[in-house]
């Protein structure tokens, strides 16, 4: 038994371990090597735009337009650059990109979970069916939809929105099935023997009993589809991945640590917020 | 009103559950069905509402077939047909009032339904039988709120509030304590009367029975067993409902009838 755990790990190491091109010649030199990236890394800087034209609008129209310049202040002695941060502009547009991807992909995922459930689902052909499909979509990762989408619809938030909704509606319709799976015949039952048709007795009988699991998981996606979002903008499909590729590209470290700190904090509050959101709903 | 003849159901594992049970109601009467557990009582409302289909036999309700219908016809049969369960069965999450108003979804089929929505008549029948179990104080509290006697009696308003011809209540006290049991009775017994419609009530407590109701009928091996007035009913009736398989006792032992 043990021969054998040995046996494997010698096979996958011996596919995986260090090439002459990973310079690594002891054991202690990837430790090494990242020490001194995360050394390049500080102290951490943000880009700031010079100008920016800010334009609010409402509902298609706009508002207000104005131009933020950045000015310099000292700064306990030191000349410190202060104006508007392109990152955060960036993590807004990904926030919105999960917003409205989440919302997509919730939209696909309740007509889906219905015919995926087990209790629900019209026919057993269409069940088995409907789970072939998911399991199918739920194998590809968003970041190969987001390539894909970006060679049919182009480049920008848009596409890095469609990429998100068709990868998170399989797992999402395949949670949602469970949820329904999981309520109380009986109650529906007794709404079926009032003489309610087919979809009464799903809007006063399933659906009162699966929508508070439905709206805790769709929050779960959100959260984990802000940070699936960060990395779309590698391909071109918005947010703020675009400004992490631009900084890698350019070897900009600390302006790369002040983006990652940038979504730290980003993360951290909408991970604050929407458990907030789900304690009131369960 | 109800006529049931014949009626066979021998469930797909081979037990049969009930022999051969002919029931005529012809008027509006509150009517107790008893018989040990697993005499076929649950078996037998649940052939009159459609939900167990039976082997062979017929039951009429109002001169229609439910034996003959289809899913369409039975779903619209239901409408006039109120179930009260012993686990009240309530959707735990919506409010008593939203329960009560599934009761007249079968009246209100269209797409307005879906989102919720009655206009004023259903409502008002909704509020009007919340009142007659007098639990309109809480109509808008959520059914997982309530306790169980008052879980029941928002079951009682949903089914009154099919304006049903006929009300089948499967245990209708069997979760509640004892005291419950006797309110809870009353107020179905009552609320039957008052709006004048046929009710089934499938009942373990002899005496609750015995007090509440104007006919009792007994079920024993998937027969009717015994079928008149509570006072026709002494020791011998209750002995071959719930002793059939038993020696004949010696007249010292108590009778069943002593026991509950």
């Amino acid at each position: 038994m043990i021969l054998l755990v040995l046996a494997v790990l010698g096979w996958s190491l011996s596919a995986v371990g260090p090439g002459p091109a990973n310079r690594v010649f002891s054991i202690f030199d990837p430790f090494i090597a990242m020490g001194n990236l995360i050394g390049r890394m500080l102290p951490p800087e943000f880009e700031v735009d010079s100008v920016r034209n800010v334009e609010i609008t409402l509902l298609g129209a706009s508002v207000a337009t104005f131009q933020l310049e950045s000015t310099m202040i000292n700064f306990f002695g030191t000349d410190t650059e202060i104006g508007w941060l392109p990152i955060i502009s960036a993590t807004f547009e990904t926030i919105q990109m999960a917003i409205i991807g989440t919302l997509g992909a919730v939209l696909m995922a309740l007509p889906l979970s219905l015919l995926a459930a087990r209790n629900t689902s019209p026919h057993p052909a269409i069940y088995q069916s409907i789970r072939l499909l998911l399991n199918l979509m739920r194998s590809i990762p968003e970041l190969v939809y987001a390539l894909l989408f970006v060679a049919a619809v182009g480049l920008g938030p848009f596409t890095g929105v469609l990429a998100l909704a068709f990868g998170s509606v399989g797992s999402l319709t395949r949670i949602f099935a469970e949820a329904i799976e999981q309520i109380d015949p009986a109650q529906v039952n007794a709404v079926q023997a009032t003489g309610a048709t087919g979809i009464q007795t799903f809007v006063y009988a399933v659906l009162p009993q699966a929508v508070p699991l439905f709206i805790s998981y769709t929050i779960i996606f959100f959260e984990s589809n802000v940070r699936h979002a960060t990395i779309l903008g590698y391909v071109g499909a918005g947010g703020v991945g675009f400004l992490l590729f631009k900084y890698t590209g350019t070897s900009d470290y600390d302006k790369l640590m002040g983006a990652v700190l940038v979504m730290v904090v980003a993360v951290t509050v909408i991970d604050r917020f929407s458990s907030w959101l789900r304690q009131r709903f369960i | 009103m109800l006529e049931v003849q014949d009626l066979r159901v021998v469930f797909p594992n081979g037990v049969e559950a009930l022999k051969s049970i002919s029931i005529s109601a012809t008027k509006s009467e509150v009517i107790a069905i008893i018989g040990r557990s697993g005499a076929g009582k649950s078996t037998l409302l649940r052939a009159i509402n459609g939900l167990q289909r039976p082997t062979s036999g017929t039951i009429k309700l109002d001169g229609e077939e439910i034996t003959r219908m289809n899913d369409t016809q039975l779903r619209l049969a239901r409408r006039y047909m109120g179930f009260i369960w012993q686990e009240y069965n309530l959707v735990e999450r919506l409010p008593a009032i939203t329960n009560v108003l599934t009761g007249r979804l079968g009246y209100n089929m269209g797409w307005q339904s879906w989102l919720g929505y009655f206009d004023k008549s259903h409502r008002e029948i909704a509020l009007q039988n919340l009142e007659r179990v007098g639990l309109l104080h809480r109509a808008n509290n959520r059914s997982d709120k309530l306790s169980g006697g008052e879980k029941q009696r928002v079951a009682i308003a949903r089914a009154i509030s099919q304006e049903p011809k006929i009300i089948l209540a499967d245990e209708p006290v069997a979760s509640l304590d004892p005291e419950l049991s006797v309110q809870v009775m009353e107020d179905l017994a009552r609320v039957a009367r008052e709006i004048g419609v046929l009710t089934l009530i499938n009942i373990h407590q002899v005496e609750l029975a015995r007090r509440f109701c104007d006919r009792i009928i007994g079920i024993a091996q998937g027969k009717v067993e015994f079928d008149g007035s509570p006072d026709e009913m002494d020791d011998d009736v209750l002995d071959r409902i719930y002793r059939f398989d038993q020696p004949v006792k010696a007249k010292h032992e108590p009778a069943i009838a002593d026991v509950v």
